[in-house]
């Protein structure tokens, strides 16, 4: 016989811990190592940046869903939670989609493992590293420049960077440039445009006056197909 | 009427049974002042004080009595979180008795290790652990993240410091023909949607023997970390072999060029510990299983570590050997039985010394009880929590039916008790007293506030023993009645005893309680009129752990002898602790005169030890013929200046204790166990949840955080707070 008084408790969103190794929240920071930063430093900082990306990603959806499954999603909500939640699936479709070398790219057009990179611990390096180049040279091959420009107040610089050809014309997208560090905001206001010699693209960037100073990256893809064309980096200078 | 839908017009009424870290976790978070009195929280509690395994209570000289060795470690985020918030509270309030949390946690950066020589010595390593910024309990910036490849990246990080670091010999530069460099970068364009073309690249250089070089080993070590870095691609093969082949040119290069030379012994053994782990971490896919670690669990830690390629002689260094001593993994303390699951071992390991805060650890500045359950207790009191001490669950009783299926639904319809004692005139038992101005525990019950008090002290009532069943008289607590939730916060071993009707209608608790091992512990303290230098002991006082069997782990305690209330201070105080060898996991309820027989087991251990291994720590505390010198035992037992007894007997006059109570015993992570383990917020029983370390809380292993996690989360699954992305660690590889 069931008692109209008894308190049942309610049910949670899940019984169990996701244990996926991209959508953990922690403590081993997402900052930016200072600019000189060990080259160590620098390379642990790069396997986070490609990691974020997409843990970020899962974790939105993740949260979504867990809102859907909870049964507790406000009506209000749903329009615009679907709109978010739709958004980053794209995008993690559009990450995952991506070969690991745009990831590696990403992490090599860090300005800040670059010139870490470049310093290369000479002191420590055998005869035959000397005659290296210097990493971080932008790949060759059918690669359209991508310069910048920079609008608002803020000083800014990005490190160089190449799009792939798109197989079909096309417009270009990109969502956004997020920072390591993700509880600063990112940088959303960019356009596209081609360059005044009819060679490269100009991706025009506006930096809002309290933008914080910091590393900012995003995928650029291709408006049509949604594939990843290339990496965009920019530092903002404090 | 469901909680989270229409909300109840009165308080919902929560009965929290236990008082550990873990129940005392989930009456923090029920009562906390955001939730308005949502949540009407009792606590019943068996005996006088609260703490569970971290109780600790005043002695004479108001001298601190412990459990055992308790250090909180850099990564107790959930645990730091919530004391921060109680001292912060206590404050605010205008309680100044307890001070800032900072006084109460002492930061430690030092560690000791120990092994055995070959002459029958010991060898001890220092390691140093430098502080990392923020402080443990910080809010975690959003996007931080905790995940096997920030932890490999610090993993390799430490590789490449290490080899960087290492100052041998042999030349470099002349072992590496130049010729035999290949061309790495720039990277041929194909490489860049090709990357077995690049991997193989690197593979062709491995190939040709270059990477006996360290300054070509380190490189190869960035590249690698890279590679981790982008493993979404479909590539895991390549990175696999990268992986091996790095770890066999490196472990060459460490065996050619740091095994023969003594003093980096243990530099190899770390090197090859942590390739194994790198090896293993790409080999079984846990950068992308979306079981994480768990998908090792099965595996013995050693075995996984063996499968990997760690050599015989890292799997017993002191590094491993003081994983198993600090997660006391011996099966039925036997010390020739080291078990530790693997997934849970490799995540401890590396939260330990990859995600800490602030310090690696942190000492507190006197007894558990005093520094973490009086402030609890004393905000929770102010927050309108009730305390029934004295109250010992015999029963849990369920709703009428049968056999519980997996997903059956039931509930709790009552709670019953021993009650071991009433308080005169009916009043609420006060439980504290002051030492040295601070609220403290005591050793003992204060008899005056019991009915028949004079009585129950001379019948020697021992409370808080399992095998202490004398009882003033029982009570039943209804639902509806008396309490709407129950969080069941008796550990794991005391079930049996506690959940009988539980156990004999719900298989999958049956299999639990059989699965879901403990281990009985031992633990003894001295108080010494010399302080360490004296002693003989060289270097910082710090935390030791690996050393001699049964008290493998010691702890040097100076700075708690300033709260203590002595006539006339001793110079320092050293805990030791280790696992007690106990067959079965609980002895027969009948047998009254275990807890008896096993503390004298102990102390006759103690007096062993400290007239033979201890030498090996303190040598200056021993005469030139090599017995120890009994007289620098501090004695609090008797007026300053009145004789003691001499001799070995003097050790009478310090504390030791066996943990053999259900409740005192260790919780165990077997291999292949963690699956058994219930949740706290498994739904089978709709009005009931569980708190403690040995549920299924996210972090498997005894321990304060994984306690107070699993509080937490039996505070959600009552009230929906706090949510389950705030629990720090929860959502974790």
């Amino acid at each position: 016989m069931s008692d109209p008084d008894r308190i049942t408790r309610p049910q949670p969103a899940r019984e169990t811990p996701f244990r996926n190794s991209w959508t953990g929240p922690g403590p081993m920071g997402g900052n930016q190592p200072p600019p000189d930063a060990a080259v160590d430093e620098v390379v642990a900082h790069a396997v986070r940046i490609g990691y974020q990306v997409i843990g970020e990603n899962i974790r939105q959806g993740r949260r979504a869903a867990d809102r859907f499954s909870a049964g507790d999603y406000g009506v209000r909500d749903v329009p615009n939670d679907l709109t978010q939640l739709s958004t980053r699936l794209l995008q993690l479709t559009r990450d995952l989609s991506a070969t690991a070398f745009d990831l590696f790219g990403a992490v090599l057009r860090d300005p800040t493992l670059r010139s870490a990179l470049q310093r290369n611990d000479p002191p420590r390096a055998p005869s035959g590293f000397a005659d290296w180049p210097a990493p971080g040279v932008p790949p060759e091959g059918r690669r359209v420049p991508l310069t910048c420009d920079f609008r608002g107040a803020r000083h800014a610089v990005a490190a160089p960077a190449a799009l792939r050809y798109a197989d079909q014309p096309t417009t270009l997208s990109v969502a956004g440039l997020w920072s390591p560090n993700q509880s600063l905001p990112p940088l959303r206001k960019i356009s596209f445009s081609a360059a005044a010699d009819g060679y490269g693209v100009v991706a025009t960037i506006f930096i809002p006056d309290d933008q914080p100073a910091g590393t900012y990256s995003g995928v650029v893809c291709d408006g049509i197909t949604h594939l990843p064309l290339g990496t965009l980096t920019v530092q903002v200078l404090s | 009427m469901t909680l989270g839908g229409s909300a109840p017009s009165r308080p919902v009424k929560v009965a929290v049974i236990g008082g550990g870290c873990g129940a005392m976790a989930a009456a923090f978070e029920l009562s906390r002042p955001e939730l308005a009195g949502r949540f009407a929280v009792t606590v019943y509690q068996e005996g006088w004080r609260l703490g569970g395994k971290g109780a600790s209570g005043r002695g004479p000289s108001g001298r601190i009595e412990e459990h055992g060795l308790h250090v909180w470690l850099g990564f107790y985020d959930n645990a730091f979180q919530m004391m921060r918030a109680c001292y912060a509270e206590l404050s605010a309030g205008g309680d100044s008795r307890f001070g800032h949390w900072r006084e109460a946690f002492v930061p430690e950066t030092e560690i000791g290790l120990f092994s055995p020589t070959e002459r029958h010595g010991w060898q001890r390593w220092a390691g140093h652990f430098p502080p990392r910024p923020g402080l443990p309990g910080d809010k975690l910036a959003r996007g931080d993240m905790l995940s096997l490849t920030n932890y490999i990246g610090r993993a390799i990080v430490l590789l490449r410091s290490l080899l960087l670091e290492c100052d041998v010999s042999v030349s470099d530069a002349a072992t590496v023909p130049s010729q035999a460099m290949p061309k790495l970068w720039p990277p041929d364009p194909d490489m860049l949607t090709d990357p077995e073309r690049l991997l193989g690249a690197v593979r062709a250089m491995l190939g040709r023997g270059v990477f006996s070089s360290a300054a070509v080993l380190a490189e190869a070590l960035g590249l690698l970390a890279v590679a981790i870095g982008m493993m979404p691609a479909p590539f895991d093969n390549a990175l696999l072999r990268l992986a091996e082949n790095v770890s066999t040119g490196l472990r060459r290069w460490l065996e050619d060029n740091l095994l023969a030379d003594d003093r980096h012994r243990h530099v190899w053994e770390i090197m090859d510990l942590v390739l194994a782990i790198l090896v293993g971490t790409v080999r079984f896919g846990l950068l992308t299983d979306p079981r994480g670690l768990d998908a090792i669990e099965d595996y013995e830690c050693r075995d996984w570590l063996r499968l990997n390629g760690a050599s015989e002689r890292s799997l017993r260094s002191p590094f491993v050997r003081g994983l198993y001593d600090l997660a006391l993994a011996y099966e039925g303390g036997d010390a020739s039985r080291p078990s530790l699951a693997a997934g849970q071992a490799l995540r401890g390991a590396l939260r330990m010394f990859f995600g800490y805060r602030g310090a690696l650890y942190w000492r507190m500045r006197a007894g558990m009880g005093d520094v973490v359950f009086a402030p609890l207790h004393e905000v929770l009191r102010r927050r309108g929590v009730r305390f029934q001490f004295f109250h010992r669950l015999t029963n849990v009783g369920l709703a009428p039916g049968g056999e519980i299926n997996p997903g059956d639904r039931t509930h709790v319809a009552t709670l019953a008790f021993d009650v071991q004692a009433e308080i005169r005139e009916g009043r609420e038992y006060a439980p504290l007293v002051d030492v040295a101005g601070r609220p403290c525990w005591p050793s003992q019950p204060d008899f005056s506030q019991l009915v028949d008090g004079d009585r129950l002290a001379a019948e020697r009532r021992t409370f808080e023993s399992h095998w202490e069943r004398r009882r003033a008289t029982t009570k039943t607590l209804r639902v509806t009645d008396d309490f709407d939730m129950v969080v069941l916060g008796v550990s794991v071993a005391a079930i049996p005893y506690v959940c009988p009707e539980i156990l004999s209608r719900d298989a999958r608790w049956r299999r639990m309680t059989r699965e879901v091992r403990t281990v009985a512990s031992q633990a003894f303290q001295i108080w010494l009129s010399e302080d360490l230098a004296q002693l003989g002991w060289q270097g910082p006082p710090h935390m030791v752990s690996a050393f001699a069997k049964p008290f493998d782990s010691w702890c040097d305690m100076a700075h708690v002898i300033p709260e203590e209330d002595w006539q006339s201070p001793p110079r320092t105080a050293v805990y030791f602790c280790g696992v007690l060898r106990v067959e079965a996991d609980t002895e027969a309820a009948g047998d009254s005169l275990c807890p008896t027989r096993r503390a004298e087991d102990v102390r006759h251990a103690a007096t062993a030890f400290l007239a033979g291994a201890a030498r090996h720590l303190f040598p200056g505390a021993y005469h030139p013929d090599g017995t120890f010198r009994w007289e620098i035992l501090a004695d609090a037992t008797r007026p300053q200046g009145a004789p003691g007894p001499s001799g070995p007997e003097r050790f009478s006059t310090q504390f030791w204790r066996a943990n053999v109570n259900p409740s005192d015993r260790y919780v165990l992570n077997l291999p292949g166990t963690s699956k058994f383990r219930i949740s706290p917020l498994d739904m089978t029983y709709d009005n009931l949840t569980v708190a403690g370390d040995w549920t299924s809380c996210g972090f498997n292993e005894g321990c304060v955080e994984a306690a107070i996690m699993s509080g937490r989360l039996a505070a959600h699954a009552v009230s929906g707070q706090p949510p389950l992305d705030d629990i720090i660690g929860y959502d974790h590889p």
